[in-house]
């Protein structure tokens, strides 16, 4: 995720507050991976603290740390590294994500959702929704009305109806 | 995760199968419009596009049709098996003659041995008959073309008899038009065209023994003709054409010579972007005809009479692969049956993508369901 003028400011800091009051440093070359932040660095309004009012505390230092693994100051300097070694090292990721991912509860995952969401980064905003459409994806629609908290708006005719029309997807 | 915003909502549905969000139509009024609003339908269609997942094979036995998905297929294989796809108001001991024409974002055009057409998405179940008002019949010795022109976002069967007229349907108006055929195809051929680039192709050799490529402009809706490549077979050949990864291939065999080869047309329209793509010597004088790639790798899959051939473009080597059905027994047991072996003796594949199009087409939202 590095951009030109990333370099510029590589051994700068940013004051990150989240929601709760607590403030995180981050190294801007990290923090470059946000969408928002990247947007105010290159704005120049970064100093001080920089509030984050969707993020609290807990999901900002899971964000952090997505953000410190995919950071890419080391890969540059690996200029030679053989395609076997640049496959393992994708392949590590991989695992590395899978596990980041899976080790969060509903909760935690709703909240990264929002968070990454709202500080635009991208990676892991596709890693979070991938992971939740994988829950989704063999559920009963009772079991997404309950984890969606939706309320059904349909008469009970109305929901037989769709419910017959698309029979099939339900075996 | 309540309370998601709806573009993370929407992000969500996005990566979900195509069966998944039938069947999560009846959560709301809300889902049941996302999931059946025409940008999301598209959007859903492109992610599976440009990811190229949820690609299944379709194998057409001329009575039956059956599928499998792309992704299970691996370059290891000797021989693939695919499952029975169920035809809407087809009962399973049918023989009569069904046939697909083509696939286009998830829909297959389909005629029935009475000239019925059909348009059909497999993945959602739901059919289209198409009304036959203006009193002409088709039947199987017509060429067919089915296919999409993005500009003018509609879906177009094409119907083509030697001599007469060419009749066009428009998914999107619901009518024919008939337009004079100034375009003379050989008599003896009836292959399905291939739908690619808002043009309906076909490949034959003509009178005097030259490649002939004619594309049927769908906006226009008229013929002109492809540039072959300059080298390539001529006299006592066939053709046959095929699309890879969004390129337009075309396969030329000279019967007696067991020469085959194997072409990409770069810039579509350009002759001189024909590039020729080798392939080791074979003994086979079945004719050949792209179907993909086999997913991401470097394999591409031909058609061949009774089977498919694997063709790997970096090693350079080709392989035969069975090609088989999964049929059920009234016992309720399952075997497998060499798809060439299957009733005709004929086989033809296709590949489609699984999609939410509607087989009634409309671009501008109005309320699904109430149809």
């Amino acid at each position: 995720m590095s951009t030109p003028s990333s370099s510029v400011f590589s051994y700068r800091v940013l004051k990150l507050k989240s929601s709760d009051g607590e403030i995180f440093e981050v190294k801007q070359t990290v923090a470059v991976q946000s969408g928002v932040l990247k947007q105010m660095m290159e704005d120049g309004c970064t100093e001080g603290e920089i509030p984050l009012n969707n993020v609290d505390s807990p999901t900002l230092a899971k964000i952090i740390e997505w953000c410190n693994k995919h950071h890419d100051d080391d890969v540059e300097g690996r200029v030679l590294s053989q395609e076997k070694e640049k496959e393992k090292e994708k392949a590590d990721m991989k695992r590395w994500e899978s596990e980041f991912i899976d080790a969060l509860n509903r909760d935690e995952l709703y909240f990264l959702l929002i968070g990454s969401n709202y500080m635009n980064i991208k990676e892991l905003l596709d890693c979070a929704a991938q992971k939740v459409a994988g829950m989704v994806k063999g559920k009963t629609p009772e079991a997404i009305r309950e984890m969606f908290n939706i309320q059904s708006d349909f008469t009970e005719e109305e929901e037989k109806a769709i419910r017959k029309e698309n029979q099939w997807a339900f075996n | 995760m309540s309370n998601l915003p709806r573009e993370l909502i929407i992000d969500i549905l996005l990566r979900l199968p195509v069966k998944s969000l039938c069947r999560f139509k009846c959560i709301s009024k809300k889902w049941r419009f996302l999931i059946s609003h025409p940008l999301f339908v598209k959007w859903h269609l492109s992610r599976t596009q440009t990811l190229g997942r949820r690609i299944r094979l379709l194998g057409d036995s001329r009575t039956d049709l059956f599928s499998v998905e792309l992704e299970t297929v691996s370059g290891n294989d000797d021989k693939i098996s695919l499952l029975g796809l169920e035809f809407p108001g087809r009962q399973p001991d049918d023989t009569r003659c069904l046939r697909c024409i083509d696939s286009c974002n998830g829909l297959l055009g389909i005629v029935n041995e009475d000239g019925d057409l059909f348009v059909y998405n497999p993945s959602t179940k739901k059919c289209n008959q198409i009304l036959n008002s203006d009193g002409h019949s088709f039947d199987l010795l017509f060429r067919y073309g089915f296919g999409y022109a993005e500009s003018i976002d509609d879906y177009k069967l094409v119907t083509i008899y030697t001599l007469g007229n060419v009749y066009v349907y428009s998914v999107l108006k619901r009518s024919w038009r008939s337009i004079p055929n100034r375009f003379l195809f050989p008599e003896y051929y009836y292959k399905m065209g291939i739908s690619f680039n808002g043009a309906i192709h076909w490949a034959f050799d003509n009178l005097e023994g030259s490649c002939v490529i004619v594309a049927f402009d769908l906006v226009e809706e008229k013929f002109e003709t492809l540039p072959p490549p300059d080298t390539v077979l001529v006299e006592h050949c066939r053709y046959s054409l095929g699309v890879l990864r969004g390129r337009l291939c075309l396969a030329a065999d000279n019967k007696i010579g067991f020469d085959h080869q194997f072409w990409v047309m770069e810039e579509y329209g350009v002759k001189e972007s024909w590039t020729r793509i080798l392939m080791p010597k074979v003994w086979w004088s079945s004719q050949l005809k792209p179907l993909c790639y086999l997913n991401s790798s470097e394999i591409v899959l031909l058609i061949k009479e009774d089977g498919l051939v694997f063709l790997d473009l970096k090693a350079g080597e080709l392989k035969n692969v069975e090609v088989g059905v999964i049929l059920n027994k009234e016992n309720g047991t399952q075997y497998y049956e060499d798809m060439f072996e299957y009733e005709n003796n004929w086989f033809e594949m296709y590949v489609y993508e699984e999609s939410l199009v509607s087989p009634d087409y409309k671009p501008n939202f109005t309320n699904e369901g109430n149809h």
